[in-house]
C-alpha cells in the first residue's frame, strides 16, 4: 500500500497546491485503495495488487485539463532538479549536528575567553612573577584562537552542502516522510535542549552569588556567570543547527506544490483553521508566562523546567484534538 | 490480442458512467468495477479517466456529488440534465453504430462467401 501512496505522491509532487488538485489526489487515492483492498481480498499477493492498481491508474495528463494545471504538467519535465536522496539527507543532518557542536563550542570558548582575567586575578598571589593580566590575556588568546580555528574548519567541512541552497533541489515524497519522522523525534530533543539553555541562562544570573557563597575563599562568581551563559549558548546553537538542517531539507521542494506542502507539516498547526489556530498561537507565550511566574514565585527552578517537556506533549495532544474538530467540521 | 482503442471509447465513458448511475448513486471504484464486470473485463476504465469524467460531467451539471454517510467516499448521482444527456448519447451511438456498421465486413470469409448476395 505504501508503494501506491508513494506512486501517487510522486505523480502529484510537482502540481500546484490548490484545492482542486488536493481533491483529485484524495479521490484517486480512495479509488486506488478500494481497488487494492478488493484485489487483496481476492487473494492476490501484495505485488500483484500493487502492480494492477498502478498499471490501471492511467495518465496524470488526462486530468490536467480539468484541474487547470495543463501548463504545469507539461512544463515540469523541462526543469531538471537535483534529487537529494535519503542517505544524503541523513548525512547532512549528521554533519549539521557536528557543525552545531563545533560552532557551539567555538562560541562558548569566545564567551568564556574573559574568564581567565577573573580566575587568575583571584588565585595568583599579589606579587607573583607573572602578572594575572598576562596569564589572562594568554587564556583569552588560546580560547579565541581555538574558536576561530573551529569556525574555519567548520566552514570548510560544510562547504560540500552549499549546493542545497544554490541549486534547485528536490526531495522525494518517501524521503520527506522519513525526514519528517526524524524531525518529529528531534523536536522532543529540541524541547530539552532549549529548556536546558533557558535554564542555564537564568541560572547564570543567580550562579554568580551562589558560587561566591559556596567557595568563600575565592571570587569565582563572575567566571561562573560566563560559564553558564556559555553552556546555555552552546545548547541553543547545537539545537539550532539541527533544526535548520531539517528545515532546509524539508523546504527544498517548492512550497506551492503538493510535495512542498507535505513539508509545512500536514499534521501541524498549519492544517488547523480559525479558532483552533488562534488558540495554538498563544500556546507557547502562555506556557512561558506560567513557567516564569511559577519559577519566580516559588523559586522551584529545579522542578519548574519540567513544564517544557510536558507542554510539548500537551501541545501534540491538543493539536490532534483540534485537528479532528477541524476535519469533521469541514465535512 | 485486440484491445479497445482509447480514442474510440473516449466519447462513451460518459455513457457508461451515466448508465450505472441511473441505477442509483455510486462512487468511483464501484463504478469502475461495474464497468469491468459488464464488459467481462474487456474494458477497464483508468482511474484518471474516471475522475476526469466525473469532474467534467459535474461541471456540465450531468451529475452531482455528495459525501457518503457511512464512509468518506464521494458519491455521485445523475441529474435531470444527465438523464437527457444520456438519452442523447444513446441515440447518437445508435446512429454511429448504424453508420460505421455499413463499412464493417463481418469477416473475410463471410465477405467472400456472401459476394453474390
Amino acid at each position: 500500500m505504501d508503494t501506491i501512496i508513494n506512486y501517487l505522491e510522486t505523480m502529484f509532487g510537482n502540481l500546484p497546491n490548490t484545492r482542486e488538485v488536493l481533491k483529485a489526489k484524495r479521490e484517486l487515492l480512495q479509488m486506488m485503495t478500494d481497488k487494492y483492498t478488493e484485489l487483496k481480498a481476492e487473494g492476490k499477493t501484495e505485488n500483484e495488487a500493487v502492480a494492477t492498481v498502478i498499471t490501471e491508474f492511467g495518465n496524470i495528463n488526462e486530468i490536467a485539463d480539468d484541474l487547470g494545471i495543463d501548463e504545469v504538467v507539461n512544463s515540469t519535465p523541462n526543469e531538471v532538479k537535483r534529487i537529494v536522496t535519503l542517505n544524503e539527507a541523513t548525512d547532512y543532518v549528521k554533519d549539521s549536528g557536528t557543525a552545531g557542536i563545533m560552532c557551539g563550542a567555538a562560541t562558548a570558548l569566545c564567551i568564556t575567553s574573559l574568564c581567565g582575567f577573573i580566575i587568575f586575578d583571584d588565585i595568583l598571589p599579589k606579587r607573583s612573577l607573572i602578572s594575572a593580566g598576562v596569564l589572562g590575556f594568554l587564556w583569552m588568546a588560546i580560547f579565541i584562537t581555538t574558536a576561530v580555528a573551529l569556525y574555519i574548519i567548520n566552514g570548510n567541512r560544510n562547504a560540500k552542502w552549499k549546493f542545497l541552497e544554490r541549486e534547485a533541489c528536490s526531495i522525494e515524497y518517501g524521503t520527506a516522510k522519513e525526514l519528517q519522522k526524524m524531525y518529529d523525534m528531534h523536536k522532543t530533543m529540541r524541547a530539552i535542549y532549549i529548556s536546558g539553555g533557558v535554564l542555564c541562562c537564568i541560572l547564570s544570573v543567580f550562579m554568580g552569588g551562589f558560587v561566591d557563597d559556596i567557595i568563600k575563599k575565592h571570587d569565582f562568581g563572575g567566571a561562573a556567570f560566563f560559564l553558564f551563559v556559555a553552556i546555555g549558548t552552546f545548547l541553543f546553537i547545537r539545537c539550532g543547527f539541527i533544526t535548520k538542517a531539517y528545515d532546509t531539507l524539508l523546504s527544498v521542494n517548492d512550497r506551492k506544490t503538493i510535495s512542498g506542502s507535505f513539508v509545512d507539516g500536514q499534521d501541524d498547526v498549519s492544517q488547523l483553521t480559525g479558532k483552533a489556530k488562534d488558540i495554538m498561537s498563544v500556546y507557547w507565550p502562555t506556557i512561558t508566562c506560567i513557567y516564569l511566574c511559577w519559577s519566580f514565585l516559588t523559586f522551584d527552578w529545579h522542578i519548574s523546567w519540567l513544564i517544557w517537556p510536558i507542554a510539548a506533549v500537551l501541545r501534540a495532544i491538543l493539536i490532534a484534538i483540534l485537528k479532528k474538530d477541524t476535519v469533521s467540521g469541514t465535512n | 490480442m485486440i484491445e479497445i482503442s482509447s480514442d474510440v471509447i473516449r466519447g462513451y465513458n460518459d455513457t457508461m458512467i451515466l448508465f450505472i448511475l441511473r441505477q442509483g448513486p455510486s462512487y468511483g471504484y464501484e463504478i469502475s468495477k461495474q464497468i469491468k464486470q459488464m464488459t467481462d473485463g474487456k474494458y477497464i476504465i483508468k482511474e484518471t479517466t474516471l475522475y476526469s469524467a466525473f469532474t467534467r460531467m459535474e461541471k456540465n451539471g450531468f451529475i452531482e456529488s455528495f459525501p457518503g454517510e457511512a464512509d468518506r467516499r464521494t458519491y455521485y448521482r445523475i441529474t435531470e440534465n444527465g438523464l437527457s444527456y444520456y438519452k442523447e448519447k444513446c441515440e447518437e451511438w445508435e446512429l454511429t453504430k448504424e453508420v460505421v456498421e455499413r463499412f464493417i465486413s463481418k469477416s473475410f470469409t463471410e465477405e467472400q462467401n456472401g459476394y453474390n448476395n
